[in-house]
């Protein structure tokens, strides 16, 4: 018993001291190594978006990262890992809002293809072929007809996989791109209800519908000219009372000009306490029909929607 | 004492005689630098575990002591690993899993068990320098070896210095990449025990 009591309080003793040396190596590195590893992301993804101005804000740790420039969005970087010869390769890359590839980076670091072989996908010559490449040209030309990547010679597996990871990141980021991270998620309820003017919320009838004191406010997509157009409509009976269209700081990313003109006040103004079975009378923005009309069909469905709620 | 020193550099060297520790000294002996950087944490933690056993040998119980050194080895371990991923990033990256892997290495655990559990610490330090430094002698030059025959280069530090040039350009373009690759460890480690054998015998 004296002896097991003895050796429980050794061991207690050894990890004691050995936490309280531990905890105080981690209190003095801990900063260290996060100012590293933070200054080391930012200068990569400073390399796939050379441009001075812009800014990154991360949507997902170490895959996702949304690029703008002031409260413009200009693009997005991505990392996207694909299985190469030996290792898993994971190239960072930078698109543009049209879904171009600006630059993309395939670091050294955690990549264990062969030495002298495979390892030359990190050199720069195979990582520039990408630029001002879109999805259908990202193959390699011994792969399909369209690609335009010439593979490092003996090391076809793991430039097919580098060549992959590209297109297929792309593919996999492609809504978030073209809704600029405003996708349908994005826009917060608490968004939603500060731009509808509602005061207070009676009850969240469905997700993207709400019931007001006097109103019903619900948000609604329609794919426009280039993306999808969201518009929040607040609805007293069959009366439209005023709608708010997404703003391009809000994420529409229809062709600047007369087409983003739609989500401007004096377009909105026109929905304001109009008959639902008027919407499609209402004049469409010269020059912007396209845009108008998907405003208008997002009006109307989202109006189904709530007739089927109140049945 | 100095006695002690100079076998664990040579008479017990640990790649070369006792033959153990091997798994780390054939992975990052690809050049001199990773050698050099983890032949440094080798004997930080050798010398560091081996005080502290020392130390504690009379306290710690026998059926109890294979998990108290793993607690006291692997505390200098992770130590070792914060401060390299704080202070020499590049560095960490390279040697990557094999610094936390110092912890099951054998030949530190080996001296733990074998020399620091049974000597006075004075002892134990020298014994821990002494084995450490040799280890770090051998994994520095299979470093060399391999860096030279297989980039043609010599000490170079990624991302701060390209290394010596030892030989012109025409080698670097072809070089023997076997040698940096893993039967290139073996060659070198064959090579040094061959060494040291046939001049260690006379």
């Amino acid at each position: 018993m004296k002896s097991k009591a003895r050796q429980v309080s050794v061991l207690f003793i050894v990890a004691i001291i050995s936490a309280f040396l531990l905890s105080f190596v981690y209190k003095e590195t801990k900063p260290v190594i996060l100012e590293y590893s933070s200054k080391e992301l930012n200068s990569s993804l400073r390399k796939v978006f050379p441009d001075s101005e812009v800014h990154f804000k991360t949507v997902k740790y170490d895959t996702l990262w949304r690029v703008s420039e002031g409260n413009r969005y200009v693009g997005i970087v991505f990392r996207y890992g694909k299985r190469g010869y030996s290792s898993i390769i994971r190239p960072i890359v930078g698109v543009d809002s049209t879904g171009k590839i600006i630059k993309i980076l395939i670091p050294k670091e955690g990549l264990s293809e062969t030495p002298g072989l495979g390892m030359k996908v990190t050199e720069a010559w195979f990582g520039q072929q990408f630029s001002g490449l879109t999805e259908d040209e990202i193959w390699l030309r011994c792969d399909n007809e369209n690609g335009k990547i010439d593979g490092v010679t003996a090391a076809t597996i793991s430039s097919r996989a580098a060549t992959a990871a590209v297109r297929e990141g792309l593919k996999e980021f492609e809504d978030y791109l073209s809704t600029g991270g405003h996708g349908e998620s994005k826009w917060y309820s608490d968004d939603v209800i500060r731009l509808s003017g509602m005061e207070e919320v009676e009850e969240v009838v469905k997700d993207k519908l709400w019931k007001g004191k006097d109103r019903f406010v619900y948000l609604s997509y329609k794919k426009g000219f280039i993306s999808k157009v969201g518009v929040v409509v607040s609805i007293h009976k069959d009366t439209v009372l005023g709608i708010h269209i997404q703003r391009p700081e809000e994420g529409i990313e229809e062709t600047p000009g007369y087409v983003t003109r739609v989500s401007s006040p004096e377009f909105e103004n026109r929905f304001g306490n109009v008959y639902i079975g008027d919407i499609d009378k209402l004049d469409a923005l010269s020059g912007a029909t396209v845009t108008s009309e998907a405003v208008k069909e997002a009006i109307k469905l989202g109006y189904e929607e709530l007739i089927k709620e109140r049945k | 004492m100095k006695r002690v020193f100079i076998d664990g550099i040579i008479k017990n060297n640990m790649v070369l005689v006792l033959a153990i520790g091997l798994c780390p000294t054939l992975a990052v002996s690809t050049s001199a630098y990773n050698a050099l950087g983890m032949g440094l944490a080798v004997i930080f933690v050798l010398t560091f575990s081996n005080l502290l056993i020392s130390l504690l040998r009379n306290l710690i119980p026998r059926n109890l002591r294979i998990p108290i050194f793993i607690v006291i080895i692997s505390t200098f371990v992770t130590m070792v690993d914060y401060m390299l991923k704080a202070y020499v990033p590049p560095l960490s990256r390279q040697l990557g899993i094999f610094v936390p892997l110092i912890v099951v290495n054998c030949g530190i655990l080996g001296r733990a068990e074998g020399y620091a559990y049974k000597h006075p610490p004075h002892y134990a330090i020298m014994d821990g320098l002494g084995i450490g430094l040799g280890f770090a002698i051998i994994l520095f030059i299979m470093g060399t070896i391999r860096e030279i025959l297989g980039q043609g280069i010599w000490l170079s530090i990624p991302g701060v210095f390209p290394g010596f040039k030892v030989f012109g350009e025409a080698f670097t373009n072809s070089s023997v990449l076997l040698m940096i690759l893993p039967p290139g460890g073996f060659l070198a480690i064959a090579l040094l025990m061959g060494l040291y054998n046939h001049f260690g015998k006379k």
